[in-house]
């Protein structure tokens, strides 16, 4: 993000920004304590930032925003020990994590996304897409290319997001913003060890000079052995227990580089994971040898904003990204091969407009061109070619929005994006209604309504391979799309309590699922789902640090097909969830301490259920001076989260871990 | 059980935990921004203390007050009255207005005619409405615009320095 703020003050910008704060309803939010502030003369005080989120690809406060957002910053990211996005989530109304041994997936308003690579969620590094062009994967484990100790803030804006960010900001959009350079002001190393022989390296260095370049580099690596399974699944007379062959290691790297200058600033990153898939896992073989996938991303981006005038804000960007998977798997001693490639660039404009009284016009295009989208399977021994499909792809959209202050108290927001793929005969409208009406000084109101669209991967579409699994492609498939109505109601109360209720009720139509027929299966439309529910959050900050998170999700979630399942059953939809996040110091500042919980109820699935969990974590934070910091955490505490949805018993959970971790500056 | 021991017990720290002040806010920083403005400003007849008023539904939290006036004691001499009438706002030396009260803002602009008082608001477009400076939002930070116009006719002095920092509008 641009800072064209005065460089005069770098120091006390530094600090004020290591203090940076969130809340979901404040009006508005300041990086900085009021007595701080006090002592800051004039010029000091036109350089405390307003936190905004960019829920609508220009800042504004949160309360203006027509969605149900929570936000997440780097206070709360380090003390209470994420490690990785979906541990953010996961302390998220209306989200939750499950894993699959292959990757961490996000359920959201009780539709679990573990078949679909998270393509029903836009994921964005500094409001770039991350989501890449083959399976639309939006990844949240260590596959996203950011460390989370880079990270100044998470924003988890549930709602459809299509009328401005077109595919796959379907049921939410979650935005990672980096830090900056100037918040390192020199290097900072990082280190931790976790269970099952896991270490963690990570280098960055970050400083912002006299002459206004901003820049910071880091790199991170992280092994892992794994931890050994009992697969149910892969019982045999010689291996009664199912015990995997303990392939379930993970070896990763992430490269994150970004510099400001100006009106100009660049960012790049690349992530590689490589997992190992324990045998016994969706039929895998035993091993040795194992099955394993890796996931390789990279992305670049290049972005110009400049004021053209005091009312007149103009911003272009291109952008380039890269991905590559490679999937091994082994069933009966026979080997599927799976190599996929592609490569995109792309360039986006758009105009911010103030011009008319009351009105605040955004208009933009988009246009990405993805090349050489490679597929390629085979089979062996003897190998066999099954899939060698190579083609290229863009989608185009155009999109405008116009935020009108109605009156001093209700604001209208009107955004419509239309959008192009050129692996879809159709285009898609995705408008987008919203009213913010501040009621009372503490009461704000939200009505939304939105359209949401997600197309048909490449993968979806063009992608055959005979094996064991075998699996056609369909080349008539449509995008399916959602109707999202919402309601919020935003109350703070006692001064700093807030307290956000949330009511929805969604519709897709033509889901795109699978169906299985003599044992060959494909994506298909599906006639749809129905969603409906609550989100509840109550936060409240104190001047100390301490902070109290706390949600509830009610979930009503029904499949409306009446073909392939019975008609009202959806699958691992969890009725209740309930999370809880209380950070506070402890004993002096420099000890501060942890605790969250995540409950959810039980999971009734078409082939198994899932108990219902209790996921307690507890990290322990100590700056002994302000150089270093020593933490030590605990997470799923109870050894409750056992089990997630995943064949016919059910995927094997980590359980108790701990992590030792520390991070020095200098 | 375990559950709602766990529930109960995460409870009870929250409780326990209540360290309570307050968190700046946008009114924290607008209250700052009033303060300092006394430092870049000639009366006529030069006020010792200089009176802040805030008109109407008080926007400020007593304790930012507080904190600001402490912390500024040995630079600026000021006090901060809330009067809720027109006819005590001769009083003040700086009158900020609250978006909250901008229904009176005409009236009572036009009710001071030319006083020497420095009319601060941040309510919409208040200077053509006969403010002098209006705090307004822009890319992410406060800002003000001064109306030299409104002032010059106070036989207000406003330093030069204040002037570069703000958008002017004669």
């Amino acid at each position: 993000m641009l800072d064209n703020s005065a460089p005069t003050e770098l120091k006390h910008r530094l600090k004020l920004s290591t203090a940076a704060l969130l809340l979901n309803f404040c009006p508005q939010i300041f990086a900085v304590e009021v007595n701080d502030m006090s002592r800051m003369d004039l010029e000091q005080l036109m350089t405390v930032e307003l936190e905004t989120v960019t829920a609508s690809k220009y800042n504004q406060k949160l309360s203006e925003t027509a969605s149900s957002v929570t936000v997440v910053g780097k206070d709360q990211i380090q003390q209470f020990g994420y490690r990785t996005l979906s541990d953010v989530l996961r302390t998220v109304p209306g989200f939750f994590i499950t894993n699959n041994r292959e990757y961490d997936n996000a359920g959201i308003r009780g539709f679990d996304q573990s078949a679909d690579y998270n393509g029903r969620m836009l994921v964005m590094i500094d409001g770039i897409r991350m989501n890449e062009a083959i399976y639309d994967s939006g990844f949240t484990d260590n596959a996203l290319p950011i460390d989370m100790d880079l990270v100044e803030r998470v924003e988890i804006v549930r709602g459809p997001g299509s009328s401005l960010y077109g595919n796959n900001a379907f049921f939410a959009v979650v935005n990672v913003i980096t830090k900056l350079g100037k918040d390192y002001q020199g290097g900072e190393l990082g280190g931790s060890w976790s269970s099952f022989d896991s270490y963690k390296g990570r280098a960055s260095y970050g400083r912002k000079l006299d002459n206004g370049l901003d820049f910071l580099a880091s790199a991170s690596g992280f092994n892992s052995a794994g931890q050994s399974l009992q697969i149910p699944e892969a019982a045999s007379p010689s291996n009664p227990l199912g015990a995997s062959s303990g392939a379930n290691n993970e070896h990763d790297k992430q490269f994150f580089a970004k510099a400001n200058w100006g009106n100009f600033s660049f960012e790049g990153g690349y992530g590689r994971r490589f997992k190992g898939i324990p045998g016994g896992i969706f039929g895998v073989d035993l091993g040795p040898p194992a099955s394993s996938l890796q996931d390789s991303e990279a992305f670049v981006n290049l972005q110009y904003q400049k004021a053209l005038s005091p009312k007149l804000d103009f911003t272009a960007r291109t952008f380039y990204g890269d991905y590559d998977y490679k999937g091994q798997f082994r069933y009966g001693g026979l080997l599927v091969n799976n190599l996929t490639h592609a490569w995109w660039t792309g360039l986006e404009m758009r105009l911010l407009s103030s011009h008319f009284d009351g009105h605040k016009i955004l208009v933009g295009a988009e246009a990405q061109e993805n090349w050489q989208l490679q597929q390629y399977a085979d089979i062996g021994p003897p190998i066999s070619v099954s899939q060698d499909d190579s083609r290229d792809t863009h989608r185009i959209g155009i999109f405008v929005q116009d935020d009108v202050d109605l009156t001093e108290r209700l604001k209208l927001s009107l955004g419509a994006r239309f959008d192009d793929n050129s692996l879809s005969s159709q285009s898609m409208f995705s408008p987008r209604v919203g009213l913010v009406y501040q009621a009372l000084a503490d009461t704000v109101l939200k009505l939304q309504y939105g359209k949401a669209f997600r197309s048909p991967t490449i993968a979806q579409q063009f992608y055959t391979v005979y094996g064991i699994p075998n699996q056609t492609a369909n080349t008539g498939l449509q995008p399916e799309q959602i109707d999202t109505v919402s309601l919020t109601w935003e109350q703070a109360f006692a001064g700093d309590w807030h307290f956000t209720a949330t009511g929805y009720y969604l519709k897709q139509n033509k889901r795109l699922g699978v169906e299985e027929i003599a044992g060959f299966s494909h994506a298909v439309n599906l006639s749809g789902d129905v969603g409906y529910g609550g989100e509840f959050e109550l936060q409240r900050r104190w001047d100390n640090g301490a902070l109290l998170r706390t949600g509830y999700s009610l979930i009503f979630a029904e499949d409306q097909d009446p073909v392939g399942s019975a008609p009202g059953i959806l699958g691992n939809v969890p009725r209740h969830l309930y999370q809880l996040n209380f950070m506070t110091p402890l004993f002096s500042p420099k000890w501060r301490g942890g605790f969250d919980m995540q409950v959810l109820s039980s999971r009734m699935g078409l082939q198994s259920n899932t108990p219902g969990y209790t996921r307690v974590g507890l990290n322990l934070l100590y700056q002994p001076i302000t150089y270093l910091d020593l933490s030590a955490g605990v997470y799923d505490l109870l050894d409750d989260n056992r089990l997630e949805p995943g064949g016919i018993y059910g995927i094997p959970q980590e359980g108790r871990t701990f992590r030792l971790k520390f991070q020095c500056r200098f | 059980m375990i559950r709602i021991s766990i529930a109960v017990w995460a409870l009870l720290v929250t409780l326990l935990a209540g360290a309570v002040a307050d968190e700046a806010t946008e009114y924290d920083l607008k209250a700052a921004y009033l303060l300092n403005f006394a430092a870049y400003v000639e009366w006529p007849s030069p006020p010792k203390p200089v009176t802040v008023c805030v008109y109407g539904n008080n926007p400020f939290k007593a304790a930012t007050i507080a904190a600001l006036l402490n912390a500024k004691s040995g630079q600026i001499d000021a006090v901060f009255k809330y009067p809720r009438q027109l006819e005590y706002l001769t009083v003040c030396n700086i009158l900020f207005w609250p978006q909250s009260e901008q229904g009176n803002f005409g009236k009572a602009t036009a009710l001071l005619n030319n006083a020497p008082i420095l009319i601060v608001t941040d309510v919409q477009d208040g200077l053509p409405q006969g403010a002098m400076i209006n705090l307004i939002t822009e890319s992410k930070h406060l800002r003000f615009e001064i109306n030299i116009g409104t002032v010059l006719a106070s036989k207000l002095k406003i330093s030069s320095k204040l002037l570069k920092l703000a958008k002017i509008v004669s």
